[in-house]
C-alpha cells in the first residue's frame, strides 16, 4: 500500500481555557487516527496538559481509537495535543454498482456481519433526522435506476452547488432541516445532510471525521475546511465495502484526506466532549491543526 | 338472600369475563372467601375504607412530595384478587420473557444471533430506540437485565396478556409495599385469613440481587439507590425503596466518577459506591456518554473499568421496546428453544416493510404507540380518529415509520372495583416485577401494583388511576416459601452520612423550629388578646408593639424599625400566619419540602405527623381572617405537631449524625429567632410598666413561665426574666442552652480534615459567660438597653459565623456541571 500512498504529518491542538478554576472534569476523544484499507497509522500520540490523572484507551464498536482523560484537581486550562504520522493511499471507489433501489432491497435483507453494521447507519440517529425535503433533494441525484455510486457522485456535486460554505451560519447541533432550510452550513452540516438524503432512501450512510490537507499552491484555490477538523460522509455497497465522499469539495472519492474516525454521525465521532464542575460560566475553545505532506 | 348476594346483587360484568361472578352468575369462590373475610362492605363501608386507606398513605408520604396539594394518591379499599394457580401461571410467563429479554440483550452484545437469522431487523436493534452503542462494549459486571417488570391485563377470556415489558427502570415495588401495609390496616387479620403470599422474601432477593452485582473482590459492597431529582414522580419510589433496603439515597448531584469509579458525598468527604439501584432511565443517568439530560457524568465508564454494578446495566432500556414486541413469539423460539407462555398481542413495527402496510392499513383499528414513549402520552386509540386526523396519523408515520408501533385492540375481562354505587364491575392494569435470582434465576413479587382503568384513555397511560394492591391467594409456591437467603456482608452506614441528607434534615430541623416559634409566640399573643380583649389598647399599646415586633422577627417582618411598627396584634398575627415569605405557613411549607428530600431518614410515625401538619397548614389561610381567638386554635393545633415532631426528634431517633445535623439546625434557629425577638421587642425602650407582661409573653412564647414562676415565685422580674431566657444553660429554651448543644455537635462531628467546625462559636459562648445578669436589662441615657443590644449582636455574629462554616464544612458542593463545548468540523 505504500506504493502510491502520501505520507502525513498531522498535529490537532484543543485548548479549553475556563474564566473561573473547574474542580474536576472528564473528556472523552476521538482524536487518534484509526487505520482504514487505505491508511496506515504510522505513529500517533495524544498528549494533555496538565497531565491527566485518570486515562484510559479503548476502541469502540466502529473500531474506532477512543481516550478517556480525567482531571481531578482544580485546573483554568486543558491543552490536547494529537500528533500523528499517516500513510494514505487513494481512497478507493467502484467503478461500476447496481441500481440503489436494488441496493436497498438488499440491505433490508443484509445479514453478513458487514451488513449489520451497515444497517446501523440506515435509521435515524442522535444527529440525523430529516424533513420530508431531505428526500426531494434527494431524488434529484437518485434517478430510478441509476448506479449507486453514480448517483452518490451527483449528490455530492449537488450539495456542493447549491449550499453555500458559512461558518457564521450553523454550530455544532444545526439539525439537518436548518442545513436545507438555510442552504448555508460548514463541513459537518453537510455531512450530516448528504447522510440524512442517503438514508431517507433506505441506503446506509455513514458519518467520517479526519483532516483535509490543504496546497497553499500559487494559482490554485485554498481548499476550505483546512485549519480544523475536517467531515465527509460514505456510503456502503453491499458485497464491495463503503466508498467515501466530500460533499463540501465535491471530492467523489476524496483526495489528500486523513481519516481519524467514522460512526452515524458527530456524536458517535466528536474529536473532544466533556463535562467539567465549577463555577465556570464562560469557556473558550480554541483550535489548531496542521496537516502536512512529505 | 345472603349478604353476598345483598352486596353484588346489582353487580352485572362488562365483558365476556368477570373475576367477581362465573357465568352463571355466582360468586367465584375466591371472591365468595375475600368478601367474607372482608366483611361484605357496602357503599357506605367501602367510602369509609377508603377515606381511612387514603390518610394512611398521606402519612407513609405516599405523595409526589408532601407540601404538593395537587398529587393526590387514590387507592380503592377492595384489592385485587389472584387465585394461586393462576398467579403461578402468570409467574412463570413472566419468568421465560425476563430470561427471553435478557438473553435478547446478551445475544446484541455478542453472536447477534436474533439479527443473522433476521428474527429482529438490524434497525429495531441499533436504530435510535434500540441498545445505546455505546453500551455495546460494556457488558458490565453481572447479568444484563437485574431488575424486570411488565404490564399485564386480563383478556376476556380471562387469559393473562402481557401489553410491555419494562427494563429500563421498573418502578412499582415501594409503591406495593405501601398499598399492602395500608390494605393490611382497614381490615386487620385478612391477609392471615385468606392466605395472602407475603412479600418480603422479595425484597431480600432484591437485596441479594444487589449484593451480586458488586465488582470483584469487593467483600461488603455499598450500595446506593439514584433516584430522580427530589420532589418529581418517582422519588417516592426511590427514597422508599432506599429506606426498606436500608441503602442510602442519592440523586445524580450526590454522586461522582473520579479515578475511575463512583463516589457518593458524604459528610467526611467522598465514600466508594460499588453498587447502583438504578431508579431513573437510561436518559438520567450518564450526561456524557449516553446523551442523557442530567445524571452522572463518567458513569458508564466506571461500568467500562468494572468499578460499579447497575441495577438495571445501563442500556437494557432497549428490551424496553413496544416494537420488540412483534418478534417475540419467534426470539423465543431462537433463544430459548421455546413457545412463549403468555399471550403476546398481535403487534405491527411500522419499520418494518413486511408489517407496514398492514399496519397503515388498519390504524383506525388499532392502538399505535410512540417508541420511546414510555408513559403511553403520546399512544393514539386508531377508533377515536376521524377520518382526517386518520389521514394526518398515516402521514406522520410514513415521514418516520422506524417511531410507530401498532397493537392489536384487546378486549378485557372485569374484576370488581369500588365505584359510587359500591362494588361495580371495573377493569384493571397490573404492574407485575420480578429481579434476578442466583445465576441465571428470577423471583417475581407475588403481588404488584394494579390501577383501575380510565376507560378512555391508552390502556398504558394509567399512571396516576385509582391503585389496587394485589393479592395472590394460597397454594404456597416457590416464591413464598420462605427462603434462605446468602446474607450479604453489610457495611455499618451508622457513622456515613451523604452530605445532602446532612443539608437536608439540617434544613428539616432549622425549619420546624423557624415554625414552631411563630406558631407558640402566634398562639400565645392570640390567646391574651382572646383573653383581654383591651390588652391591645392599654399603655397607649406599647405591649403591643412590643409583641407585634416579636412576632414578626420570627414570621419573616424582621427587625421592623420603631417608625414602622403596628401596634395591631390582629392583624400582625394574620400576616404571620399567612401571607408572606417567612409566615409560619412558609415555614412549614418549608419544613414539608425539606423533610420530602428526606424521608428515608424519618419514621413513619414521623410522617403520620407531617402529614397532619400538612392538612393544618391548609387550614391556616382560613383561620387567617377569623379573628384571633380563631387563629389561637389553630396554632394550637400546629404547635402540638410541630412539638410530636420535636419529641420524636429526640425520643425515636438514633444519635448518629444524622440526629445531630437535625439537632444543630433546630438548636441553632431556636437561638436565632429568641435573639431576634428580644432585639426587636425589648432592645428599644419599653416602658417599665409594660416590660414584665411583655418579658410574661417572651416567657409564655418560650415555653418557660411555668419554670419562672417556680424558680421565683414572684412577679417578673426584667433580670430574672432575661437570665432565664438568654443565660440559664439549664432551661432548654434559653439561647445558652442552644450554644452549649451547639458545641457538643460540632465537637464530635465527623469533618474533612484542614476544615474547623465550632471556631466561630466561641465568641458566643464567651459573651454567655461574660454577661452579667443584672446588666442586660439596664437601659443607657438614650433609654436602649445598650448592654442587651451588644449581647444579641455578638451571639447572633458569632451563631451566623458558624451556620456559614457548617455550610461551607459539610454541604458545599464542587458546581454544577457543564459541558464542554464542541469543535465545529
Amino acid at each position: 500500500m505504500t506504493a502510491g500512498a502520501t505520507r502525513y504529518r498531522v498535529s490537532h491542538r484543543t485548548r479549553y481555557t475556563y474564566s473561573a478554576p473547574v474542580s474536576h472534569g472528564q473528556t472523552i476523544t476521538h482524536l487518534v487516527p484509526r487505520s482504514t484499507a487505505t491508511q496506515v497509522v504510522v505513529a500517533a500520540a495524544l498528549s494533555s496538559d496538565p497531565a491527566p490523572d485518570h486515562r484510559s484507551e479503548y476502541t469502540d464498536c466502529f473500531g474506532n481509537q477512543v481516550t478517556y482523560l480525567a482531571f481531578e484537581e482544580p485546573h483554568h486550562a486543558v491543552e490536547l495535543t494529537a500528533t500523528s504520522e499517516v500513510l494514505v493511499g487513494p481512497f478507493a471507489w467502484p467503478t461500476a454498482s447496481p441500481p440503489w433501489e436494488e441496493v436497498v432491497a438488499t440491505l433490508e435483507t443484509d445479514r453478513t456481519t458487514a451488513g449489520i453494521e451497515a444497517r446501523m447507519c440506515r435509521t435515524p440517529s442522535a444527529m440525523v433526522t430529516w424533513p420530508p425535503e431531505a428526500q426531494d433533494l434527494a431524488r434529484g441525484a437518485f434517478r430510478p435506476g441509476r448506479p449507486l455510486h453514480d448517483a452518490v457522485a451527483e449528490l455530492t456535486a449537488r450539495i456542493h452547488r447549491e449550499f453555500r460554505f458559512d461558518q457564521s451560519a450553523t454550530d455544532v447541533s444545526t439539525p439537518v432541516g436548518d442545513v436545507l432550510a438555510r442552504r448555508r452550513g460548514v463541513c459537518q452540516d453537510f455531512a450530516h445532510l448528504a447522510i440524512a438524503c442517503c438514508r431517507s432512501l433506505g441506503l446506509a450512510a455513514r458519518y467520517v471525521s479526519g483532516y483535509l490537507e490543504t496546497l497553499p499552491a500559487p494559482g490554485r484555490p485554498k481548499l476550505v475546511g483546512a485549519d480544523a477538523s475536517h467531515a465527509w460522509f460514505a456510503v456502503y455497497l453491499p458485497g464491495w465495502g463503503w466508498f467515501d465522499a466530500d460533499p463540501t469539495n465535491d471530492q467523489a472519492p476524496p483526495r489528500r484526506h486523513v481519516t481519524v474516525a467514522w460512526g452515524r454521525d458527530y456524536a458517535d465521532v466528536a474529536p473532544a466532549r466533556g463535562v467539567v464542575f465549577g463555577p465556570a460560566t464562560m469557556q473558550e475553545l480554541d483550535v489548531a491543526v496542521d496537516v502536512a505532506s512529505s | 338472600m345472603t349478604v353476598q348476594d345483598h352486596v353484588v346483587g346489582g353487580y352485572r360484568p362488562i365483558g365476556r369475563f368477570d373475576e367477581l361472578v362465573d357465568d352463571r352468575g355466582r360468586v367465584r369462590p375466591a371472591w365468595s372467601d375475600a368478601l367474607g373475610v372482608l366483611g361484605a362492605p357496602d357503599r357506605g363501608e367501602l367510602d369509609r375504607r377508603r377515606n381511612e386507606a387514603e390518610r394512611l398513605l398521606a402519612g407513609a408520604g405516599a405523595t409526589y412530595a408532601l407540601d404538593d396539594r395537587r398529587g393526590q394518591w387514590r387507592i380503592d379499599p377492595l384489592p385485587y384478587l389472584v387465585a394461586g394457580g393462576d398467579w403461578d401461571r402468570l409467574a412463570a410467563g413472566l419468568t421465560q420473557r425476563a430470561r427471553l429479554l435478557e438473553a435478547y440483550l446478551t445475544d446484541l452484545r455478542g453472536l447477534r444471533r436474533s439479527l443473522t437469522t433476521g428474527t429482529v431487523p438490524v434497525e429495531l436493534a441499533f436504530g435510535p430506540f434500540g441498545l445505546p452503542l455505546t453500551t455495546l462494549e460494556v457488558p458490565g459486571s453481572g447479568r444484563p437485565l437485574v431488575r424486570y417488570g411488565a404490564w399485564v391485563v386480563r383478556g376476556e377470556d380471562g387469559r393473562f396478556v402481557v401489553l410491555r415489558d419494562r427494563t429500563d427502570d421498573p418502578d412499582g415495588a415501594a409503591v406495593a409495599l405501601v398499598h399492602r401495609s395500608t390494605l393490611s390496616r382497614l381490615v386487620p387479620g385478612a391477609l392471615r385469613r385468606l392466605g395472602v403470599r407475603p412479600q418480603s422474601a422479595w425484597f431480600a432477593a432484591l437485596r441479594d440481587a444487589l449484593g451480586a452485582l458488586a465488582p470483584a473482590g469487593v467483600d461488603s459492597p455499598r450500595a446506593v439507590v439514584l433516584g430522580p431529582a427530589r420532589g418529581t414522580p418517582g422519588s417516592f419510589e426511590a427514597s422508599y425503596l432506599a429506606g426498606q433496603l436500608g441503602y442510602h439515597l442519592a440523586d445524580a448531584d450526590d454522586l461522582a466518577v473520579r479515578s475511575g469509579r463512583v463516589w457518593l458525598r458524604s459528610i467526611e468527604g467522598p465514600e466508594p459506591v460499588d453498587v447502583v439501584l438504578r431508579c431513573v432511565g437510561d436518559d438520567g443517568a450518564d450526561p456524557l456518554e449516553l446523551r442523557s439530560r442530567r445524571g452522572v457524568p463518567g458513569l458508564l465508564h466506571a461500568v467500562r473499568n468494572a468499578a460499579v454494578g447497575l441495577a438495571n446495566p445501563l442500556g437494557s432500556a432497549a428490551a424496553d421496546d413496544p416494537a420488540l414486541c412483534a418478534y417475540l413469539p419467534a426470539l423465543c423460539q431462537l433463544l430459548l428453544g421455546e413457545d412463549l407462555a403468555l399471550a403476546a398481542t398481535p403487534t405491527w413495527w411500522f419499520g418494518d416493510p413486511r408489517h407496514r402496510n398492514v399496519a397503515l392499513g388498519r390504524a383506525g383499528e388499532l392502538v399505535i404507540h410512540e417508541r420511546g414513549d414510555r408513559d403511553a402520552a403520546r399512544t393514539t386509540l386508531g377508533w377515536h380518529l376521524d377520518p382526517r386526523d386518520l389521514d394526518q396519523l398515516r402521514r406522520r408515520i410514513e415521514r418516520d415509520p422506524g417511531r410507530f408501533v401498532a397493537q392489536e385492540r384487546l378486549a378485557l375481562g372485569s374484576t370488581p372495583v369500588h365505584g359510587p354505587s359500591g362494588i361495580e364491575p371495573g377493569q384493571v392494569i397490573l404492574q407485575a416485577l420480578a429481579v434476578a435470582a442466583g445465576a441465571d434465576g428470577w423471583s417475581v413479587l407475588p403481588g404488584g401494583v394494579a390501577r383501575v382503568i380510565d376507560a378512555g384513555r391508552p390502556l398504558l397511560a394509567q399512571r396516576d388511576a385509582v391503585a389496587k394492591d394485589v393479592w395472590v391467594l394460597g397454594g404456597r409456591s416457590a416464591e413464598s416459601r420462605p427462603v434462605r437467603l446468602r446474607t450479604a456482608p453489610q457495611v455499618d452506614l451508622r457513622l456515613s452520612l451523604p452530605s445532602r441528607a446532612a443539608e437536608g434534615l439540617y434544613w428539616v430541623g432549622r425549619n420546624a423550629e423557624r415554625a414552631e416559634a411563630a406558631a407558640r409566640l402566634g398562639l400565645v399573643i392570640g390567646g391574651r388578646l382572646e383573653a383581654e380583649p383591651d390588652l391591645a389598647d392599654d399603655d397607649g399599646g406599647a405591649w403591643a408593639v412590643a409583641v407585634d415586633a416579636a412576632l414578626r422577627a420570627v414570621s419573616g417582618g424582621s427587625g421592623a424599625p420603631a417608625a414602622q411598627r403596628t401596634g395591631e396584634p390582629a392583624a400582625e398575627l394574620a400576616a404571620a400566619i399567612d401571607g408572606r415569605p417567612g409566615s409560619l405557613d412558609d415555614s412549614l411549607g418549608h419544613l414539608l419540602q425539606t423533610a420530602g428530600a428526606v424521608r428515608e431518614y424519618l419514621s413513619t410515625t414521623t410522617w403520620r405527623v407531617l402529614a397532619s401538619l400538612s392538612t393544618d397548614r391548609a387550614a391556616l389561610a382560613e383561620a387567617a381572617s377569623a379573628g384571633p381567638g380563631a387563629i389561637a386554635d389553630r396554632l394550637e393545633r400546629v404547635s402540638f405537631g410541630l412539638a410530636a415532631l420535636a419529641g420524636l426528634a429526640q425520643e425515636s431517633t438514633v444519635r448518629g449524625p444524622g440526629w445531630r445535623f437535625l439537632d444543630l439546625g433546630r438548636r441553632l434557629e431556636r437561638a436565632l429567632c429568641l435573639l431576634n425577638a428580644i432585639e426587636a421587642a425589648i432592645v428599644e425602650p419599653v416602658p417599665d410598666a409594660v416590660l414584665p407582661s411583655v418579658l410574661e409573653t417572651f416567657l409564655q412564647g418560650w415555653e418557660c413561665l411555668v419554670a419562672y414562676r417556680r424558680l421565683h415565685r414572684s412577679d417578673i422580674e426584667p433580670d430574672a426574666a432575661l437570665e432565664l431566657l438568654l443565660l440559664d444553660d439549664t432551661n432548654p429554651r434559653s439561647v445558652a442552652f442552644q450554644v452549649d448543644r451547639m458545641a457538643e455537635h460540632l465537637g464530635v462531628l465527623p469533618h474533612r480534615p484542614g476544615t474547623a467546625p465550632g471556631a466561630s462559636l466561641h465568641g458566643a459562648a464567651e459573651a454567655v459567660l461574660g454577661t452579667a445578669p443584672s446588666d442586660l436589662a439596664r437601659t443607657g441615657y438614650s433609654g436602649r438597653r445598650d448592654r442587651l443590644c451588644d449581647f444579641v449582636l455578638t451571639v447572633r455574629g458569632g451563631l451566623l459565623a458558624e451556620a456559614a462554616a457548617i455550610t461551607e464544612t459539610w454541604f458545599s458542593t464542587p458546581g454544577t456541571a457543564h459541558r464542554l463545548r464542541q469543535e465545529l468540523a
